[in-house]
């Protein structure tokens, strides 16, 4: 059994080393090599989540209640366990065209469930935390004492990051404000303050986004350096080279 | 507002199930209801994730079939099919199972990852090439500034990018956009979130 | 519209015709062809012409007569190509004859028959048969001309036309001989060829056809005046964006090939270069700049022994390489503080993940070793799962109830009813959105916030959350840098942070030589041709 182990882990590293190789090279360009390896990806990772989900879920929260009601055993209230049954029965009339229109309640369920989350999280969690953090944006405080302590170039220093950081907030959401009053038979114009804050906001989306897009850039070259790293460690492990 | 007709039935699973949802977030005294009615979405999500192998096993079954690509679509087919009998066979802590998923789904997708490193570089160096708009120029110079201020270059360290420059975009000029995207993301959740509430959006058909 | 009646022609026959047929049948008796109708538009003699036809018309008529020998003679000359329907057809009485002249009408046919032969296949709008199809149109036409001589025994059924000749009508829609042209141009039907027996198959004149238009439709969308305004001005917005260049693509396609090849052999071996060298030059980052992480450091400082902490691993493979340095290091801390772990993860792949990273980095941690930490396992269903773990730990639907024993029987947890009992919350994240979806959910709940170990990637966004009020995130640190900035805390100098360092501080330096000299050849090789055009019209010049 420890050779077997051992054997099946001296496998693993030549496969795992193979994969990384093959998928590295599609940085110089596609060939059908790496065209089976995505495949083999795509079906391997979603075989796995559908096993973690049959086997953590499902069997114990439907089938195993249901079999262990089955055997006079049981283990879960009938009540509850009905209904687990008729959503789980709804849900996979899905499966054929004829039946389909059964199952969107049990979508709705969840539809309705989810937007209700994502309403109540973007509201206590980023909304008002957000707006908050935005009104007490200048430090009025350290202002305080700055200027009481003539320490005045700290004061505008305290003063100009708040302003900018306000600034950048106020003109991103005013880059996406596309809404132009009515002028009568004239064309609607946005008012020039807008066009302004929407100019700045422009600027600031673009280091918005060249900051999100230097994060991609460090994850990745952090996930290179570990490919490499492997790589490194599995040829001498291969090879046995000390 | 548009309110159509047809399966009202699952308007008004999505409508009620919605509001008690967010009713019971502000509202104490609805937990033990709310967390029975969460672990059902929980078991339906996993069904769905069952669902979705078993459209993705049609869909190239019928590709198999039909010939179109066969080899990618058969490998996919017996791929997902190995890894999910094994898996729910001997439980994702198996040997087999561990060793497909440390062996075969985490090289592959680590290297994805590594390979966009260099995807990313090419493309910073295109937009240098050939881009001259405002938002382009500001995006390239920020970015030259946060690489530079991410850390030494070949070992040795630029303070005016690691100790001012970069610290300073992070802090504040990234921040306060990030903040503004941050709450136009919110609002355009609660938006849509709430056009689902009242039955404008039906997402699931209907 | 040419229209061909199945009334009988002789009922409407002015009397000066009726006197002509009745002297030519006089002249005819022996003719075979004597059992055709009486009426002989098409075999005209001088006699038929009507008095008041111009002169000019009268000699092109003769000449007309003096070239082509008689049609009856010329019959069995031309065997199955002559088409002999068509000289049934110019034998033939228009149904309108008495109402208009001939020459009249010619140019009425051409125009049809062009409109049809044009105009049908492409805009069936536009057709002049607008009820019919051109098919049925022939048909009927056939139809009719059928029934006007059905007693003409020579008369060959349209069906006996050849084939290839059938191929070679235009369209297929092109209507069949009309009587008034052989009455109009007697003759005028082509001899030879293709289109032998037929005439007015093509136009007299190229400037006579007049082709129909197709009906106008309105192309304007009926909007109201002040919705028209608010699309301009939109329309207005849109067209100040500036459009991406799209003549680039092409120009650069071979280079760029060449460059990915030379991205990629630099980045390789910058990378390769520190870890095969084992270097270690480059100076960590300070902590004094990241504030943000060094609260984390005493936040984790604080737990005291023996408490659970939460950690909630949403990491994705293909992150994990770059998070293992990071997350090490504050496990390691926390190990060190002698914290009771709780792994749960709400991706399929976080507690295998979990697993991997105490298996490789802490298989000679005590704790580890002996399996002093809990695994909750995988939180399925997305922000309801969340949101019922967060709201309620223990009620939580969670993997582990399938077989193995339930963590949540072991002593360490007894304390945790609530999340806030948890004596820290950390928030371990590749993305934004998993680290976003914590923070909202579990905001109110925790007085002091969580606090997040990410990528590199999830770092942007996330840090908004740093400066919120009420306070959500209390801590954030991130990717590589960060985990040689944590190392450094915790004066660490053998860790997977300190190794990665050098080559993440290569990595970063090729990266951006890389970006700056492609950029810069990029340019140069633009401005080259467009020097050698600006030279080349100026020699031009």
């Amino acid at each position: 059994m420890e050779l077997s182990l051992e054997l099946l882990s001296q496998i693993g590293l030549f496969v795992s080393a193979a994969l990384t190789l093959v998928t590295l090279s599609y940085a110089i360009g596609d060939h059908p090599i790496f065209r089976v390896v995505l495949y083999v990806f795509i079906g391997a990772a979603a075989g796995y989540a559908a096993a973690i989900a049959v086997q953590d879920i499902v069997l114990p929260q439907l089938v195993y209640p249901l079999l262990d009601e089955i055997a006079g055993t049981p283990s879960l209230d009938l009540t509850e366990l009905a209904v687990r049954g008729v959503l789980a029965a709804l849900l996979f009339a899905k499966l054929s065209p004829r039946t389909a229109r059964l199952g969107n309640p049990v979508i709705a369920l969840l539809a309705g469930t989810g937007a209700a989350l994502a309403i109540g999280g973007a509201v206590q969690g980023t909304i008002l935390p957000q707006l908050g953090a935005a009104a007490g944006i200048f430090d009025v405080t350290a202002l305080e004492l700055a200027m009481q302590g003539g320490y005045y170039g700290e004061g505008i220093q305290i003063f100009f990051d708040g302003f900018i950081v306000l600034l950048a907030m106020v003109s991103t959401l005013v880059y996406f404000h596309f809404g132009a009053a009515s002028r009568g038979k004239q064309e609607p114009l946005r008012s020039i303050l807008v066009d302004a804050l929407a100019w700045v906001g422009s600027i600031f989306i673009a280091i918005a986004l060249a900051s999100l897009f230097s994060g991609v850039l460090l994850a990745a070259l952090g996930a290179l350096i570990e490919r490499i790293s492997f790589l490194r460690e599995a040829a001498f492990l291969l090879l046995g080279a000390p | 507002m548009n309110l159509r007709a047809g399966t009202p039935v699952a308007a008004a699973v999505a409508i009620a199930a919605g509001i008690f949802i967010l009713v019971s977030l502000f509202i104490p005294g609805f937990e033990e209801l709310r967390n029975r009615f969460l672990n059902w979405a929980v078991l339906l999500a996993a069904l769905a994730m069952l669902l979705g192998l078993v459209n993705l096993f049609v869909v190239h079954f019928d590709r198999v079939r039909n010939k179109q690509k066969p080899l990618y679509s058969v490998v996919l087919i017996v791929a997902m099919l190995a890894t999910f009998g094994i898996t729910v066979w001997e439980g994702s802590q198996g040997p087999l199972a561990t060793w497909i998923f440390s062996n075969i789904q985490f090289p592959v997708e680590a290297s994805l990852m590594a390979v966009l490193a260099i995807s990313l570089t090419l493309a910073a160096t295109r937009l240098m090439q050939h881009r001259n708009d405002l938002m382009s120029i500001v995006f390239v110079i920020t970015l030259f500034i946060l690489l530079v201020g991410s850390g030494p270059l070949f070992g040795i360290e630029i303070p005016i990018f690691t100790r001012t420059l970069g610290p300073y975009l992070n802090q504040f000029l990234s921040t306060g956009a990030m903040r503004g995207l941050l709450i136009g993301v919110a609002l355009g959740t609660l938006l849509t979130g709430l056009r689902i509430l009242v039955g404008a959006d039906r997402p699931y058909g209907g | 519209m040419p229209s061909h009646s199945a009334q009988d022609p002789e009922e409407n026959l002015p009397d000066w015709l009726r006197a002509l047929r009745n002297r030519q049948n006089q002249g005819q008796g022996d003719d075979p062809e004597a059992k055709k109708p009486p009426v002989e538009p098409s075999a005209p003699s001088e006699q038929s012409i009507p008095a008041q036809e111009p002169n000019w018309l009268g000699e092109i008529r003769s000449r007309y007569r003096r070239e082509k020998p008689s049609a009856a003679s010329e019959e069995p000359d031309l065997g199955d190509t002559k088409p002999h329907r068509v000289k049934a057809v110019e034998d033939s009485p228009p149904e309108d004859e008495k109402a208009t002249p001939a020459f009249e009408e010619r140019p009425a046919v051409v125009e049809d028959t062009s409109a049809i032969a044009n105009e049908t296949p492409f805009e069936p709008e536009a057709s002049p048969f607008p009820e019919q199809e051109p098919g049925i149109y022939e048909d009927s036409l056939q139809s009719n001309q059928a029934e006007v001589f059905n007693e003409n025994q020579e008369a060959i059924d349209p069906g006996v036309l050849p084939s290839w000749l059938q191929a070679l009508r235009p369209g297929g829609s092109f209507p069949t001989e009309d009587a008034r042209s052989g009455a109009m141009l007697p003759g005028g039907e082509e001899a030879s060829g293709p289109l032998a027996g037929l005439s007015d198959v093509l136009p007299a004149d190229p400037g006579l056809p007049r082709i129909e238009k197709p009906p106008a439709f309105s192309p304007h969308l009926e909007v109201s005046e002040n919705q028209g305004l608010h699309a301009a001005a939109f329309t207005k917005q849109l067209a100040e964006m500036e459009p991406p260049p799209v003549d680039e693509a092409g120009r650069v396609a071979r280079p760029n090939r060449v460059l990915n090849l030379v991205i990629a052999a630099v980045i390789f071996l910058a990378v390769l270069f520190p870890l095969a060298t084992q270097s270690r030059i480059a100076v960590r980052p300070d902590p004094q700049l990241f504030p943000e992480a060094t609260n984390i450091h005493t936040r984790v400082d604080a737990v005291p022994a023996g408490t659970p902490v939460l950690v909630a691993f949403e990491v994705q493979p293909g992150l994990y390489g770059e998070m293992a340095p990071l997350v090490t290091a504050i496990l390691d801390h926390l190990l060190d503080r002698q914290a009771h772990l709780v792994f749960v993860s709400t991706r399929p792949t976080g507690p295998a993940l979990a697993e991997r990273v105490l298996a490789e980095q802490f298989s000679a941690n005590p704790a580890v070793a002996t399996g002093a930490y809990s695994q909750l396992g995988y939180l399925s269903g997305g922000l309801a799962a969340l949101r019922g773990f967060i709201s309620d730990p223990r009620g939580a639907t969670l993997s582990t109830t399938s077989g193995s024993p339930d963590p949540w029987q072991n002593a360490s947890l007894d304390p945790i009813q609530q999340l806030n009992n948890f004596s820290l919350v950390v928030v371990v994240s590749s993305s934004a959105d998993d680290g976003r979806a914590w923070i909202e959910q579990s905001a109110g709940l925790l007085p002091n916030g969580l606090i997040a170990v990410t990528s590199a990637q999830a770092a942007p966004l996330l840090r908004a959350y740093l400066q919120s009020d009420p306070l959500t995130l209390q801590g954030l640190v991130s990717g590589v840098q960060g985990a040689a900035l944590y190392e450094r805390l915790r004066t660490e100098d053998n860790g997977l942070g300190r190794v990665y360092w050098d080559a993440y501080s290569y990595g970063i330096g090729a990266i951006v030589l890389l970006v700056l000299l492609g950029g810069l050849y990029g340019r140069l090789i633009r401005i080259k041709p467009e020097k050698t055009s600006t030279a080349g019209s100026k020699i031009g010049t």
